[in-house]
């Protein structure tokens, strides 16, 4: 309520003028009254929505396992996310750090359940993915999944994730976290709004399935002697998803990684969540398997150079700016956002593209979000030609990591660029966002 | 191989005199046209609705109508095989979507003099029997939470909500009733 609504505010407010003008306040003049004649107290307002009524906190099947473990949680939207799991007195770096090392160098655990899911199903659920996301989907076959990118209708990055095709007619189509409510609502908008005429219906399934990501070289050793099924190199490529059953509780099983690792993304129904993964983590003892959170996947993904929607993008971003333009169907005659990506300024080579950034000194980790020029000693009103959008230090590469949204970065490869900080210029080199198995063998061990 | 089929563990919530949780159930969200709802009826030997907003069936099976080509299909979770084995047949050669959610939500039950009372503090619809009957459902919200809301005797609503938000909604309840009963 504004100073200038309300009898109970605005009383207050003549009160102001009266003193600032030396007149009393019948002089000053009043408006008519309005509600709220009396006062009204913030609890009123606030009803129930108060200590751990103030919004709902939602956590995953693995929650009370994390928490015996000693997971430190960050909130994720409504959610609670193990963040790291410290052992020992270890401080986040220290704990992160380990998680890191145990995951490329074994085997580690992780609680993906949050990630957004939807079923697409129908005779023409291909179509609609085809006209909705930037990839090819006719060509993708029953078993095969590929990571796909959702544009808004003007050309920029909206979300992204997984698609798999688990039937000739049904597809398990994966989100981010916080992106989960409004893709779907998008989806459903463009279904019953521009395409009634397409045979698809969309279910949310955000919730009917405990995701739990095993990654590293021994993930394929620990989950074998679990699951029913052949997951072999060869049975099983990177990018393939199978039915099947894990002790006994059927599941949906995922070759896909965000660690570029060998990886497995176990899908069981919720209520089965926190028992395979128990089971797993029994399993995974021998080869020290190590479970990892948030921070730890964010450290990963960065020395493989995978963006996260919201972070390494902000709405203005395109897939070519991402670097992702290989993910674009060439021959597709539309998508969402396609008509955009043509216009001039969205094909302009002075755009911001990702790219890496190396400190010169390897221990200097820079700011997320500060910006980088390309002279030293710029200052405003100078303008900056990008930002950091990611900055960790990895502790696998001994060094700090960093990507940025840099103008022409592209073309800046090898270039020297300066990140302005309290302590003077920090100098960059600006490099591949790939900072980890640029070829890939990992993945596909 | 370990067998953890009997590892089941549904989400929490705080019980009171007037709250109780419901046990798990089969669940799946049926989605088509007409067509798929007569056929549907047929082979699940209960009422599924046409009109909007009511539930057909009754006890631990129903059917609730979500939308044009939705509904909420319930039934026990013994049932969990048995239930999409015989709609698959009887929907194979329509189109539609049919689709497992049975561990995606929960169930709370809501009974006593006081349920409409304890519900209307954090749901706007109007709960009374001339506007919201017995039989009556729809999808709303519980504070905030989204919630689908079944109306199945003229004291007791069965609230079917995400997992992750059946703590919240069961301790919005318990914190209402304090102010209430």
């Amino acid at each position: 309520m504004a100073t200038d609504q309300g009898k109970t505010s605005n009383l207050n407010a003549l009160g102001i003028v009266s003193r600032t003008l030396g007149k009393p306040i019948p002089e000053v003049g009043v408006t008519t009254f309005r509600m709220p004649y009396t006062p009204v107290s913030f609890g009123s307002f606030a009803g129930p929505a108060r200590g751990e009524l103030l919004d709902p906190v939602r956590t995953t099947p693995m929650h009370e396992w994390a928490r015996a473990h000693g997971a430190v949680f960050e909130d994720v939207g409504l959610w609670k996310r193990a963040r790291y799991f410290p052992r020992g007195g270890e401080d986040m770096h220290a704990a992160v750090g380990r998680e890191c090392r145990a995951v490329r160098g074994g085997c580690g655990l992780f609680d993906a359940s949050t990630l957004g899911k939807i079923e697409v199903v129908g005779r023409d659920a291909v179509l609609f993915l085809e006209r909705l996301y930037v990839n090819a989907w006719a060509s993708l076959a029953v078993g095969r999944a590929r990571y796909g990118i959702l544009l808004r209708d003007d050309g920029f990055i909206y979300d992204d994730g997984v698609v798999a095709r688990v039937s000739a007619r049904s597809f398990h189509v994966t989100t981010t976290t916080g992106g989960a409510p409004r893709v779907l609502a998008m989806m459903e908008d463009y279904r019953q709004t521009e395409w009634p005429d397409l045979e698809v219906w969309l279910t949310s399934t955000t919730e009917q399935w405990a995701v739990i990501a095993v990654q590293g070289p021994d993930a394929r050793a620990v989950l074998s002697g679990l699951v029913d099924i052949d997951i072999s190199a060869s049975a099983m490529p990177h990018m393939g998803v199978a039915p099947g059953y894990i002790c006994g509780v059927p599941m949906r099983l995922f070759r896909v990684s965000f660690t570029g690792e060998l990886g497995f993304e176990v899908n069981v129904p919720a209520d089965f969540g926190s028992a395979v993964w128990r089971g797993i983590y029994e399993a995974g003892a021998a080869h020290g398997i190590t479970p990892y959170g948030t921070e730890t996947m964010h450290v990963l993904r960065a020395e493989k150079g995978y963006i996260i929607v919201g972070q390494d993008t902000d709405g203005t971003i395109t897939p070519d700016d991402a670097g992702l333009s290989w993910a674009i169907g060439k021959n597709k005659p539309d998508f969402v956002g396609k008509r955009s990506l043509a216009r001039p300024a969205l094909v302009s080579p002075d755009r911001r593209q990702l790219v890496g950034l190396m400190t010169n000194d390897p221990r200097t980790v820079l700011e997320e979000g500060a910006q980088v020029m390309a002279n030293a000693g710029a200052r405003p009103p100078t303008r900056a030609i990008g930002h950091v959008t990611s900055s960790y230090y990895s502790s696998v590469l001994g060094r700090s990591i960093a990507m940025g949204l840099i103008a022409r970065g592209r073309a800046r490869v090898g270039e020297t660029l300066y990140v302005p900080a309290d302590r003077g210029d920090i100098p960059v080199k600006a490099a591949s966002p790939v900072f980890y198995d640029p070829e890939g063998k990992r993945l596909h061990a | 191989m370990r067998d953890l089929t009997a590892a089941r563990s549904p989400p929490l919530i705080v019980a009171s005199a007037t709250v109780r949780a419901l046990p798990p159930a089969t669940r799946y969200v049926l989605r088509g046209d007409p067509r798929v709802r007569s056929a549907a009826q047929a082979a699940l030997g209960f009422h599924v609705p046409e009109i909007p907003c009511r539930a057909g069936g009754g006890g631990e099976r129903a059917a609730l109508w979500l939308g044009p080509d939705e509904w909420l299909l319930i039934a026990p979770a013994r049932l969990a095989s048995a239930l999409p084995a015989m709609l698959n047949r009887a929907l194979d050669e329509l189109p539609h979507s049919l689709v497992d959610v049975s561990h995606r939500q929960t169930a709370l039950a809501v009974s006593g003099p006081e349920a409409a009372t304890l519900l209307a503090a954090g749901c706007p619809l109007d709960l009374d029997t001339s506007a919201f009957p017995v039989g009556m459902c729809t999808r709303t919200v519980l504070a905030k939470a989204e919630i689908v809301l079944w109306r199945t005797e003229r004291l007791e609503f069965r609230i079917e909500v995400w997992r992750s938000f059946a703590a919240y909604v069961s301790q919005f309840l318990a914190e209402a009733a304090r102010g209430i009963i």
